[in-house]
């Protein structure tokens, strides 16, 4: 029974290491989900480090809001960015990992399509968007929607982005159909790139990476059947810029709410949000809905306001009058 | 019932197997989708993949008394193939074939049609749906190498028929009519000779997960009745905490026994990387011989040396794996370690031949998880049998180190 004696002290031996190797790191918050909602939570982030000198680590990824539940609703994230809300196939993998959730919007989008400063074409209908993005479109020159003759160069987010399935919704009637042969990055600096050194480029992605790319691209009105808007912070807040406004979210597990760290990050979140989503170029809420979310936080009330799907053109005041549902409501 | 049972399995998966080379003939536009280990093949709402798993075992026995299974051996312990998937969102399939080399026949483990729907759902075929905790647990997230005495011994496994399966956010009911195993060829599938009836509950009053672990208390139970028919030929028996090695606690065949009733409860607990385990079954039979009672029960105990919870799926009332925080080759990743311990206690001795009696096991393993799918398990069982007919008792020791993969 030598093997046997020697087998049993390997493994205490090995136990005992590996315990202390993996004695304590600092606590890290851990964030990830939206490209779209990134620059918010990482300027947040950044803050809240600042404030809490050190010793609240807090990583921000952006592998898109599918990606980003998905790893949610396996309980590897303390909080999601969604540029859309959370769907009932995601609402059931939550529940079926333990995982409850808390939905705070935090800012309003105004999803903005793209294209070359040099294009001369300033406004595109929705139906037009819809001929160039549809399933199986082989749309490939601007005069085919009232441009100039000029091929086009589309650039577009991945699908595992939120910001795909809102504007394929929105625009197409049906989330996630869509042509495919346009490039695909759940970078949007890379579409950004792709639109600004290309004169036939066109691309949709968040109004804040439109801001602070202001100069090299420029952005088209979009006419949803009340005339041409231009998407700006006034036109997203004022409800015309339509159908393309949309929230912006965080979920946050509603479990980890009750640790100090996750708690204090997300009221600080909810409480800078207005300033931080205006400073990177998305919209505020109101200052009662961030006070209704704080509250919503701090007493840890789970569900979402959307049912387990898209919600297309919503106004802010439309989404706060919404309940909150713990499961899929069928429609 | 076998017979028609397995009849509308084997119908439902030859149909799947047509549908899905029609879809692959009439379309061009299948995508692969890789968020999984190995590619799903996606065409509308259809779903395809291949799954698979290969369990290798390096064991060590030494006995007190019956030498004969002394020594240093390997087998392959199990070796799967198989395929899953959806035809669309209600109709699911999956079938394992069981291609353990050296075995002279090919079996199948999981197979089975599903219809699933927001809130319960059918299954057709092979399955162990309706089994207590530890057989709902994959062969491949066990915390130990092999289950329990009252599960192996209560003959718990896969049977063909039909079963209900309802769930929500932390319950289960599943309910199940069967005939025999698919595998089990032996009675030429006589619908008379084999029936179970058996179904489970379960529920977790606390269940909360965070990054930080999971909080859990899990609690359930279970019941099955099964009728042989002109075939009685229970019999009732436990190796030493191994896959191989001499069943040395027999009752023997129980002539006679037509009919036996298993009734178990279940409980589980975890809280972030500390857990814990245990069932108890109790199972009543009847036979010329007159009635007998046998029972037995474990308890597990689990630390996870580098923080992870064991995985737990609250519509199902059972464990998954455990996949590693910081995998080996990360920055200061080790994968995921586990210490677990376990007593394990079956008493056969209520009626039977002379190698009737009470077995008493303890165990204690080390597992190492260094990436998601790769497994190695270290596991110490000291078994003590004390037999209460004319046999004689006997101790066991066996060391096995289990190396397995899947995807």
């Amino acid at each position: 029974m030598n093997i046997l004696k020697s087998a049993g002290a390997a493994v205490a031996a090995l136990a005992l290491s590996v315990g202390v190797a993996s004695a304590q790191q600092p606590f890290t918050i851990q964030i990830d989900g939206s490209s779209t909602v990134f620059p918010i939570s990482e300027a947040v982030a950044e803050g809240f480090q600042q404030q809490t000198q050190g010793r609240v680590r807090v990583a921000v990824g952006e592998s898109g809001s599918s990606a980003g539940l998905r790893k949610f609703c396996r309980g590897e994230l303390h909080i999601a960015d969604a540029s859309r809300p959370i769907r009932g196939s995601e609402m059931a993998a939550c529940r079926a990992a333990g995982i409850g959730f808390v939905e705070i919007p935090v800012a309003f989008d105004g999803l903005s399509v793209v294209v070359h400063p040099s294009n001369p074409m300033r406004s595109i209908t929705v139906a037009q968007l819809r001929q160039i993005w549809a399933a199986g479109s082989n749309v490939s020159n601007f005069s085919a929607v009232g441009g100039p003759d000029l091929q086009m160069q589309l650039f577009g987010p991945g699908s595992a982005s939120g910001t795909f399935e809102y504007f394929t919704e929105a625009v197409n009637g049906t989330a996630r159909s869509s042509r495919t042969d346009y490039t695909p990055s759940e970078d949007d600096n890379v579409l950004v790139q792709g639109v600004a050194n290309n004169p036939g480029g066109m691309a949709y992605f968040g109004l804040a990476y439109y801001h602070e790319n202001e100069g090299r691209l420029r952005a088209l009105a979009v006419d949803g059947g009340n005339g041409p808007v231009l998407p700006s912070v006034e036109t997203v807040e004022n409800g015309t810029y339509q159908p393309l406004s949309r929230p912006i979210f965080i979920y946050v597990n509603a479990a980890a709410l009750r640790r100090p760290q996750v708690q204090q990050f997300v009221q600080y979140y909810i409480n800078n949000a207005a300033r931080y989503s205006a400073q990177v170029g998305y919209i505020p809420l109101p200052a009662a809905a961030y006070q209704t979310y704080l509250q919503r936080a701090q007493q840890r009330q789970q569900g979402t306001a959307f049912g387990g799907r898209a919600l297309i053109g919503a106004s802010i005041s439309e989404v706060l009058a919404r309940p909150l549902v713990l499961e899929e409501v069928q429609q | 019932m076998k017979n028609v049972l397995s009849k509308v399995a084997l119908a439902a998966l030859a149909t799947a197997a047509t549908t899905t080379v029609a879809h692959a003939q009439s379309s061009p536009s299948h995508t692969t989708s890789w968020t999984g280990t190995v590619g799903e093949d996606r065409y509308g709402d259809a779903r395809f993949k291949m799954r698979g798993r290969f369990q290798y075992d390096l064991y060590s026995s030494d006995w007190d008394v019956g030498t004969a299974d002394d020594g240093t051996r390997s087998y392959v312990r199990r070796a799967f193939l198989g395929v899953q998937g959806r035809f669309n969102e209600n109709w699911r399939y999956k079938v394992d074939f069981v291609l353990t080399p050296g075995a002279s026949e090919v079996n199948v483990d999981d197979a089975f049609l599903e219809y699933v729907t927001d809130n319960w759902s059918i299954v057709i075929g092979e399955s162990n749906v309706t089994s207590p905790l530890e057989d709902r647990i994959s062969s491949l997230d066990i915390p130990f190498n092999e289950r329990s005495s009252i599960i192996n011994a209560f003959e718990y496994g896969r049977r063909a028929g039909i079963a209900f399966l309802a769930g929500g956010a932390n319950w289960s009911f599943s309910a199940a009519a069967q005939g025999e195993s698919l595998n089990n060829v032996g009675e030429n599938f006589a619908v008379d000779e084999s029936t179970a009836l058996s179904g489970r509950f379960t529920f977790a009053p606390i269940f909360e997960t965070t990054p930080e672990g999971t909080t859990l208390v899990h609690l359930g139970a279970h019941a099955r009745w099964r009728e042989q028919g002109d075939n009685a030929d229970f019999r009732y028996r436990t190796r030493p905490l191994n896959g191989r090695n001499t069943r040395h606690i027999d009752t023997g065949v129980l002539a006679g026994a037509e009919s036996d009733a298993t009734y178990g409860v279940e409980a589980a607990v975890q809280y972030g990387p500390f857990g814990a385990q245990a069932e108890y079954m109790v199972l009543d039979g009847d036979s010329t011989g007159g009635d007998y009672t046998f029972d037995g029960y474990y308890v597990d105990v689990y630390w996870s040396l580098t923080g992870e919870s064991r995985s737990y799926r609250g519509n199902q009332g059972s464990f998954g794996a455990i996949a590693p925080a910081n995998p080996l080759g990360t920055e200061g990743g080790w994968g995921h370690w586990m210490l677990s311990g376990r007593y394990d206690y079956i008493d056969l001795s209520d009626l039977g031949g002379a190698s009737r009696g009470e077995q008493s096991s303890y165990a204690i393993g080390l597992d190492w998880v260094p990436v998601d799918h790769v497994r190695f398990k270290l596991n110490y069982a000291l078994s003590e049998m004390d037999r209460v007919g004319a046999g004689v008792d006997d101790d066991a020791q066996v060391v096995t180190l289990r190396t397995q993969f899947d995807f």
